[in-house]
């Protein structure tokens, strides 16, 4: 018998975005980044949107756990990370306000970095691939954003 | 209490392994590993070959999560996992693995990196440790492989 506290798992809301192919910043928003390449992009928990201003955004449509990762480089040292409905959008991402910044990593330069964790989101949380205003980012194939909807 | 229709959550062992060991001699980019400290899933079925490196092989479709981490001596080592992948033979960051590439990371000579990944798997998919080059680390400590599944 599962308990109270026993998460719902996904069944038909199986979702996931992925992204690859590191594609620049928002032109208004200088620190979020773009992606070429939509690799996966399926199910009703999430919704993926990019354009040129923006950058890259995903909004919880279903409440419930996540598995995010995020993988990318830069020629120099650089902290990057996720977060979740920032509005200081074209602040570098250690500066932002903290409840904003879920946890931060830095590459070696030249060198991809890898960043992974389950994060509770609720509804209408807005999650970002933030970063630097400067600098040219990535535009390896390598570079990659991945959401999973694991349970309610 | 159940959640309407939600399913238990599967828990049925993992395989668990330390040690590095080189690559295959013909899947020169496949890792393998010495020593299991724990192979009790019925979920996943782990082989070890010479030539072809070490493959986990789904036996249930579901959500998986593998733990790996992975150095390399003298110069960086660029490490993650396929699927599937038709060219064991090549790099992970070969193009022709682009398709077949789940995750990568990237850590300098002589310092352990570590991933963290869920991802959904089908039966008889095929799961590989893959780098992009003959990997050397060989402490226990440093190099590790976890695979379980956590759910439907």
């Amino acid at each position: 018998m599962i308990g109270r506290r026993d998460h719902k798992l996904v069944g038909s809301n199986a979702s996931c975005v992925e992204l690859t192919t590191g594609n620049g910043r928002g032109a208004v928003n200088t620190v979020i980044r773009r992606y070429s390449v939509t690799k996966q992009n399926y199910g009703p928990a999430m919704t993926y949107a990019d354009d040129a201003n923006s950058g890259m955004s995903v909004t919880i449509n279903i409440s419930g756990n996540y598995f995010i990762s995020y993988t990318d480089t830069y020629t120099g040292v650089v902290n990057f990370g996720i977060s979740v409905n920032s509005n200081q959008l074209t602040t570098a991402f250690t500066s932002i306000t903290p409840i904003n910044r879920i946890a931060t990593m830095a590459n070696s330069a030249n060198v991809f970095a890898y960043w992974s964790t389950i994060l509770k989101l609720n509804k209408t949380d807005v999650v970002r691939a933030h970063q630097i205003a400067t600098g040219t980012p990535s535009t390896s194939i390598n570079v990659n954003f991945y959401m999973l909807f694991i349970s309610e | 209490m159940f959640f309407g229709t939600s399913p238990r959550i599967s828990s049925s062992g993992k395989i668990w392994l330390i040690t590095g060991n080189g690559s295959g001699s013909t899947n020169t980019f496949i890792r393998r590993f010495t020593t299991t400290n724990e192979n009790t899933s019925s979920d996943v079925t782990y082989a070890d070959s010479a030539t072809l490196g070490a493959t986990f092989t789904i036996l249930r479709t579901g959500l998986y999560n593998v733990l790996y981490t992975d150095y390399n001596i003298a110069t960086s080592l660029g490490f993650g996992l396929t699927k599937n992948s038709t060219s064991p033979t090549l790099a992970i960051t070969n193009a022709a693995n682009d398709a077949f590439r789940i995750v990568y990371s990237q850590g300098i000579a002589n310092n352990t990196r570590l991933m963290s990944f869920c991802f959904r798997a089908v039966a008889t998919d095929v799961i590989r440790p893959h780098c992009d080059l003959v990997p050397t680390g060989t402490a226990a400590f440093g190099t590790t492989f976890i695979i379980q599944r956590i759910g439907f």
